[in-house]
């Protein structure tokens, strides 16, 4: 089966900075995607060439079309949050709602006031008089309205307040995700997102440091609880990250560390937070790895 | 094309209760103004003749087309000033706004966006605009005789004759609104690229520019240029309103030579813009399209690049 994106080698610059560099992954249908990296990272860059906002070089393939000549056709696709409370000020959720039925041809009305109903939102609530909170669920309704196949989002939760993020993802989880649409999500707020994903891209400096489904990162990766008696060997054994837990410390290695090195502590699970950690503030340990 | 439609209702949602005010205002100052005893009317036709009378002595009909004229005119005014004053902005609302991400995340190309505007603000509202105006004036040309004359006195009006010449009087000024804009089109469009770019600077900078044309590159070139330039899109952008050179010769002696002559008016205002079409068969009105469709360009290309 084709995967819904499949991106080889992707660059782009801004001037004498390289935003992204050789970027290759790709997403199969029914997955929520997690794109992490810290600000500056590329996420944003890679978000806009995946909808055709801007051109990059290498090869890039979303739904079968070229973002960049297909644009229009791609987005009556695929879905697209570029960032929190861009919705325009003036207009009421009704007015929203009937200027996406003429705009986008699989965009449901009847959907959107439905899932409307299930907000804070009324319909003729005009978008400058509502919360930050309340914009980002009315773009979600708006957006989980569209028969897509794909779902892109870019930070979508930036900014807002707990309550605000939790709804926001509930409403993702009950709207959109049923198995067969896929959602690629960018953000820096590692934690809140872990339990919503099945695969991670992490992006360091514009290169992607790791493409894994998250099922394989126990596999792929070694956590060791160690005490300080250990500390000295941990260290020796080049660990990707040395860090704090509850009772004493921990080293996070990149497979499995030597036998006499393992046997020195207590394997735990490592977490998506310590791993984008580790892999995203060593840029010579960055590497690029397949989906 | 429900897409492009789409787009430019979104324009008229935007932007509906200032263009409401412009249709509407014209309307109701006319109709304060109809209710007061107006003293008198000038006919001043290219300095042939000057007549003068008391407005409600004038025939009905005459009235009735003096009342059209005016309000019609007063608000395509105000709405060209509308236009003038709203153009430079409407390059960077979206922008300023941010909901620029929203409506790029929507399948729409940049083309359509961007001509939507453009189409909505430069032609569709002021046409609409003077239509509006037109039929406010129905309503003032009714509450004026009424008032002064009695209902049966509008009731009684020719309207055999009235009809095709309002009919055809605002025909004739919306071909000559697209015709004027067409000619207009590279000050109107690339003053709002300048716009998209250099923000509040835009305005200003279009200004200077052409100042420095005009009062020092003209001067440093054997053949003047910008002064020239200049003065043709205006002369052309007017006479495209309204041919002036269309009623040379006419002669009347009183108010009801006026009202003999109108109904030969539609047929003059067909000649009229039959020539005022005429004028765009030059390599002038060419030129004018494509500095015009390079401002539309510009306007695109800052879109597409919008951050």
């Amino acid at each position: 089966m084709d995967p819904l994106i499949q991106a080889q080698g992707l660059r782009v610059r801004y001037g004498r900075k390289t935003a992204l560099d050789d970027v290759s992954f790709s997403v199969p249908k029914g997955r929520v995607v997690g794109l992490l990296g810290h600000n500056g990272a590329g996420k944003t860059t890679l978000m806009k060439a995946l909808v055709g906002l801007i051109e990059a070089e290498g090869r890039l393939n979303v739904l079968g079309l070229n973002p960049r000549r297909q644009r229009v056709q791609l987005l009556e696709s695929l879905a697209y949050i570029p960032d929190v409370a861009i919705l325009p000020g003036w207009a009421t959720a009704a007015q929203l709602i009937e200027l996406m039925s003429g705009l986008h041809p699989k965009f449901s009305a009847e959907r959107a006031r439905t899932l409307l109903r299930r907000t804070s939102v009324a319909v003729g609530d005009k978008v400058k008089n509502l919360s930050k909170g309340m914009v980002v669920q009315l773009h979600l309704a708006l957006v989980a309205a569209i028969d897509a196949k794909l779902l892109v989002l870019d930070e979508p939760t930036l900014g807002l307040d707990v309550l605000s993020r939790k709804a926001f993802y509930e409403m993702l989880i009950d709207e959109w995700c049923d198995g067969e649409r896929s959602v690629l999500i960018s953000t820096h707020q590692v934690e809140e997102v872990e339990a919503l994903l099945s695969d991670v891209l992490m992006l360091n400096e514009g290169k992607l440091v790791l493409a894994i489904p998250l099922a394989d990162i126990e596999q792929r990766f070694t956590a060791l609880g160690h005490d300080a008696a250990a500390a000295d060997a941990m260290a020796a054994a080049h660990p990707l990250l040395r860090y704090r837990v509850q009772g004493g410390s921990a080293a996070l290695f990149d497979g499995t560390p030597p036998p006499e090195v393992a046997a020195l502590g207590q394997r735990l699970r490592p977490s998506l937070v310590d791993l984008f950690v580790a892999l995203t503030r060593q840029p010579e340990i960055n590497r690029t790895q397949g989906l | 094309m429900d897409r492009f439609f789409t787009l430019m209702k979104r324009e008229w949602m935007q932007h509906r209760i200032g263009w409401l005010v412009v249709m509407a205002v014209p309307t109701v100052l006319m109709l304060v103004l109809s209710l007061f005893d107006v003293r008198g009317l000038k006919v001043k036709i290219d300095g042939d003749a000057t007549v003068v009378s008391e407005l409600y002595q004038l025939p009905v009909a005459l009235q009735t087309v003096g009342w059209t004229f005016a309000t019609g005119l007063l608000t395509f005014v105000l709405a060209c000033l509308a236009v003038l004053a709203q153009l430079p902005g409407l390059a960077r609302r979206d922008v300023q706004d941010r909901s620029i991400e929203f409506w790029r995340s929507l399948p729409t190309s940049h083309v359509q966006s961007v001509g939507a505007t453009v189409l909505m603000h430069l032609l569709v509202l002021p046409g609409l605009a003077l239509m509006a105006g037109v039929l406010g004036a129905q309503l003032v040309a009714l509450v004026a005789i009424s008032s002064h004359l009695g209902l049966g006195a509008w009731l009684t009006q020719p309207w055999w004759m009235l009809l095709p010449v309002v009919l055809v009087m605002t025909a004739r000024m919306l071909l000559g609104l697209l015709l004027a804009v067409a000619w207009l089109s590279p000050l109107l469009l690339l003053t709002m690229a300048a716009s998209a770019w250099l923000k509040r600077w835009a305005v200003p900078v279009v200004v200077a520019t052409l100042v420095v044309g005009v009062e020092w590159l003209d001067r440093q070139l054997p053949l003047a240029v910008v002064k020239p330039v200049l003065d043709r899109m205006a002369t052309e952008a007017l006479n495209a309103l309204l041919a002036t050179h269309s009623f040379k010769g006419m002669h009347f002696d009183s108010p009801e030579g006026v009202t003999a002559a109108l109904p030969d008016l539609p047929a003059l205002l067909l000649r009229d813009a039959a020539q005022v079409l005429g004028n765009t068969a030059s390599p002038a009105f060419v030129v004018a399209l494509l500095v015009g469709a390079a401002g539309f360009g510009l306007l695109v290309l800052h879109r597409m690049r919008a951050e």
